[in-house]
């Protein structure tokens, strides 16, 4: 290897050494500590084994938390990731006004999530807009948050919150798309539909791996709203891990708390792993 | 370099806090407290100064008023003056042998205020032009000048040669003190200390700034000028404008929620003579002469500091901190309490801040565990084994028993309780003696022909009232809501509900209602966590059956008592689902990881001991067996009425306070050994069934269907 070369590498780890010093010290460590405390018992005094994941699999309040927060993503990320590039596709031959609409549609994620909730408790209170819609056409008021339809209204404050930004994200990946491909698929007498199923979106299958993993991680996200509108016992449907998480600390149930979130970062990293085995599969 | 390398060293050492020489540097000097016994044989009116300055105390007896000095052996005799007439003086004030005396006589059902002055030993009436005002206080100035003070703020200056008013101040109903020929007193309003000039009435001086508390008393040494209440004791010197705090209260007994400084209406004061400071306080059994004196040998701050943390305050814990403290003088007890007004935090914020700090080993030595997640911490070792220290007390025959077993768990014990409550009812022995149970009570008040045999309340009144005696039996082995046991109680509590509650469209229930919620609040009464003083009466002359309350200390019962005895009535176990609960309160856990485990135990033994428990009469029960013993055994004479206007008929109602009987008083002590189960709830548990029953507190959902959706709503969270 030349000196040069050498230098270059050097070079190279020493740009990166703040960041990967920041992510060993405020990533790698803090998870280390609660890879180890997940074997510990709560004041991580006494080593117990796996007896915690144990505990973590036969609690109630678990299965419920995590068949709610897998239900959620799995109506949510498909939903929100088809209306976006729908909304994308939709002002993709707008000349003027375009980047007005998607500003539009970015600003939700600017109003800070005590606002957003303190509107949502004007909606869908009992005694709010929603209700007394209902009672106009002669239906019974109802507490939206605190009933069955929670769920979905947790679903709507998750894609109103986050359509604008993958639209943002999908209309950059579009932008970049060399039209000529999509003219040719025409000449040769391909209709809207066969050019946006065989053309359009196997390029953009790279961003719809970033953008999954982006809205993903986006829908943990979503715990604020539900805390600050039901609290931290809300209605069973939007009874998510980060509730249960929260409430483990509250009562200093860290052994537990620790095996979770070790169980959940495992899942999450399956879930991006099968994500991208499919997207390198997929790629030409 | 080497120069430079002892430099550094000898910095290094000198920072060191641990170091020895750091140590030897200690600030040293404290003012140090202590008591000193009154004069026996005597009703102590109040404290003064003798002419020559030294600390003064005018009492009265069979034989008249007497004045006793403060000398190095004790406290002389220096005269005795006569008897004023009427009644025993309200105050005295004395200066070179003439002494005034203000009693209150009653004229036309009015108690009239008359000033006396003494001629030859026999009072004579003044004639003072009290302009209407009622004062409490007088003082007697060194021009002559004689001062009569109102609670209400109303100062009057009379001239003793003619007997006349010379001025009238208004808003001075403070601390006051004289000095010469100026008075000084507390502004309540611009929390200042005002300064007059006698001879002219004007005003000389203002110091503003005051640490001021509204419980105050203000002394003069001739130069400086003092300050003292419950935090601490204050002094100002000519030319300056900044208090200097001399002693911080919470070193000392000032800080005790049953000591009461107040100045003009129980004749609290202080005097100063030879740099010794003497304070003259009210507690529950009469005045308590307390000095501080300044020991150059003792350290300014106590060596050691033990934390305590409480959501909130907790007059017992101020107690156990004082005396520890004063048992301890190298110890100094911080209490932090987390949760004030303006503290900006709720209880969950709190309490998350503190598990964070107990994950990390650190947190405070001891914790109040009230609203705390006790079960939780018990459980993961957050606090440390009690049980050594209690089975110890407990074997001396120190405490109630029945009050700590319920709380051993595993032959452990994480939390001592340091006061109880029971849940009882009280009422005609015919009407109570068959209802053990909250179904047996529901009958009864059904087949009762009374107005309303419950005290009036509304559905969530009643679901709060019986709920400590109902609670610990809605759970089952597993820890989760036993739905067929709640719906019962929710069943029954709809009975009485039925039968008893409060209809607001009934004229006298809706006056009922608003007098209550002027005098406890809304919340209280809706919760029916007040103890509503107007259902006495309707219990008194039979418009009632039963009053249901939870029972503390003799004190906060003392209403209840007279009741109990005008209907010849019995006290039993509130009936509900469970049997002989008690409510533990004050619930002291010593942090496991605290560095100072021995005297985190110390402060545990004290709290549990007779010095705080026999100073408590509220707040709840004592656990120490000794106190109880004692309780049961002396009497005391409580002469205190309360006059209020009956909210349904608008008549006047006279309540009497009394100390229960014997009898009452020793079936309460079988009752606390009695007690088999605690009644210790889950706030955020309550708070989630609560709110799940709101549609059933309105009367839109049934006992059955409500149960259900509670048992939903709860079971994530006892499973979690």
């Amino acid at each position: 290897m030349s000196k040069k070369r050498r230098n270059h590498e050097a070079a190279n780890v020493l740009f990166m050494l703040p960041s990967i010093t920041g992510v060993a010290l405020f990533v790698v460590w803090p998870f280390a500590g609660t890879l180890l405390r997940s074997v510990q018992d709560a004041m991580g005094e006494m080593y117990v084994g796996f007896e915690n994941y144990r505990r973590v699999f036969e609690n109630e309040a678990m299965r419920l938390a995590a068949g709610n927060t897998l239900r959620f993503i799995a109506v949510c990320i498909p939903l929100l990731l088809t209306i976006s590039l729908g909304l994308a596709l939709l002002i993709r031959p707008v000349k003027r006004g375009a980047g007005l609409f998607s500003a539009t549609f970015l600003l939700p994620m600017a109003i800070p999530v005590a606002s957003v909730a303190l509107i949502w408790q004007v909606l869908f209170a009992k005694q709010g807009f929603l209700s007394a819609l209902v009672a106009m056409f002669g239906g019974q008021p109802t507490d939206w948050v605190n009933s069955d339809s929670a769920f979905w209204v947790l679903v709507l404050s998750y894609l109103w919150r986050n359509v604008g930004y993958d639209m943002v994200l999908w209309r950059a990946s579009i932008a970049g798309l060399d039209p000529t491909q999509s003219e040719a698929a025409q000449v040769d007498g391909a209709n809207a539909w066969q050019r946006f199923r065989y053309v359009t979106l196997p390029a953009l299958l790279p961003t719809l791996f970033t953008i999954t993993v982006l809205s993903l991680l986006n829908s943990f996200k979503v715990y604020r709203e539900a805390y600050l509108i039901a609290g931290a016992y809300p209605h069973s449907s939007i009874y998510l891990l980060q509730h249960l998480f929260n409430n483990w600390f509250m009562s200093l149930d860290m052994q537990k708390l620790c095996a979770a979130a070790a169980l959940v970062a495992l899942v999450i990293l399956l879930l991006i792993s099968v994500l991208q085995r499919l997207w390198e599969r997929s790629e030409p | 370099m080497t120069k430079t390398c002892m430099t550094l060293l000898l910095i290094l050492v000198l920072m060191f806090p641990g170091s020895v020489l750091a140590d030897e540097t200690r600030p040293m000097g404290r003012y140090v407290e202590s008591s000193i016994e009154l004069p026996e044989d005597v009703f102590v009116i109040k404290l003064s100064t003798a002419d020559d300055g030294r600390p003064m105390v005018l009492g009265t007896s069979q034989m008249g008023l007497s004045t006793y000095v403060l000398d190095g052996s004790g406290w002389s005799k220096t005269g005795t003056i006569g008897t004023p007439m009427y009644w025993y003086p309200n105050d005295v004030a004395q200066r070179e042998q003439v002494t005034y005396a203000l009693t209150y006589r009653e004229e036309n059902n009015k108690f009239i205020p008359y000033v006396q002055r003494d001629r030859d030993g026999q009072f004579v009436d003044i004639h003072l032009d009290l302009g209407g005002t009622y004062p409490t206080k007088l003082e007697l100035a060194a021009n002559g000048r004689l001062l009569a003070q109102s609670p209400e703020g109303d100062l009057l200056v009379f001239d003793t040669k003619t007997d006349t008013l010379l001025e009238r101040y208004d808003g001075i109903g403070g601390a006051m003190t004289l000095r010469g020929t100026a008075f000084f007193a507390v502004s309540l309003a611009n929390r200042s200390v005002v300064q007059y000039d006698l001879e002219t009435g004007e005003l000389i001086n203002e110091m503003m700034d005051a640490p001021i508390t509204g419980g105050d008393l203000l002394a003069s040494d001739g130069a400086s000028l003092f300050l003292a209440n419950s935090s601490g004791i204050y002094r100002i010197t000519p030319g300056r404008t900044i208090w200097e705090q001399l002693i911080a209260g919470n070193l000392t007994s000032l800080c005790l929620p049953s000591i009461v400084l107040a100045d003009t209406v129980l004749h609290t004061s202080m005097v100063v003579h030879d740099g010794t400071l003497y304070i003259m306080a009210e507690r529950d059994e009469g005045h308590y002469l307390l000095q501080y004196r300044f020991d150059a040998s003792a350290n300014t701050l106590p060596r050691y500091e033990l934390t305590i943390q409480t959501l909130r305050e907790n007059p017992a814990l101020t107690q156990a901190a004082s005396v520890f403290q004063k048992q301890n003088p190298d110890y100094r007890v911080s209490i932090s309490v987390l949760l004030f007004d303006g503290a900006g935090v709720s209880a969950d914020d709190a309490i998350r801040a503190l598990n964070t700090e107990l994950l990390a080993g650190k947190g405070p030595d001891i914790l109040l565990l009230d609203g705390m997640p006790i079960s939780s911490y018990s459980e993961k070792g957050v606090l440390y084994d009690l049980s050594p220290l209690i089975s110890e007390l407990d074997q001396s025959g120190e405490l109630v028993s029945s009050i700590f077993k319920p709380l051993y768990r595993d032959g452990k014990l994480y939390a001592a309780p340091t006061t109880c409550y029971l849940p009882v009812v009280m009422g005609k022995s015919e009407s109570l003696k068959n209802a053990k149970t909250l179904s047996d009570l529901a009958e009864l008040v059904n087949q009762s022909t009374a107005e309303a045999p419950l005290p009036w309340r509304t559905k969530q009144g009643y679901f709060s009232l019986f709920l400590p005696a109902s609670y610990p039996a809605w759970f089952d082995a597993n820890g989760q809501l036993n739905e067929a046991v709640f719906a019962e109680y929710l069943a029954s509590i709809d009975s009485i509900y039925q039968r008893c509650g409060v209809d607001v469209s009934r004229p006298n229930e809706k006056a009922y209602l608003e007098k209550g919620v002027q005098k406890h609040g809304i919340r209280d009464l809706m919760d029916g966590n007040g103890g509503f003083i107007f259902d006495l009466p309707r219990l008194t002359d039979g418009r009632s059956i039963a009053f249901p309350f939870l029972l503390g200390g003799f004190v906060d019962a003392r209403f209840e008592f007279t009741c109990l005895n005008d209907i010849s009535g019995i006290l039993s176990w509130l009936p509900g689902q469970a049997e002989r609960i008690y409510a533990p309160c004050g619930m002291l856990g010593v942090n496991a990881r605290s560095g100072q485990l021995d005297a985190a135990l110390a402060f545990v033994r004290t709290a549990l001991s007779q010095d705080v428990q026999g100073l408590n009469g509220n707040g709840g029960l004592p656990v120490n067996q000794r106190v109880m013993s004692s309780l049961a055994e002396n009497d005391v004479n409580m002469n205190l009425g309360y006059s209020m206007g009956d909210p349904e008929t608008g008549e006047s109602l006279v309540l009497v306070a009394t100390w229960p009987t014997k009898p009452v008083r020793e079936q309460i002590g079988v009752m606390l050994s009695e007690a088999n189960a605690c009644y210790l709830p889950d706030n955020t548990l309550i708070h989630m069934i609560k709110g799940e029953l709101a549609s059933y507190f309105e009367g839109k959902m049934d006992a059955q269907s409500a149960a259900q959706a509670v048992s939903a709503k709860v079971r994530t969270y006892l499973s979690e």
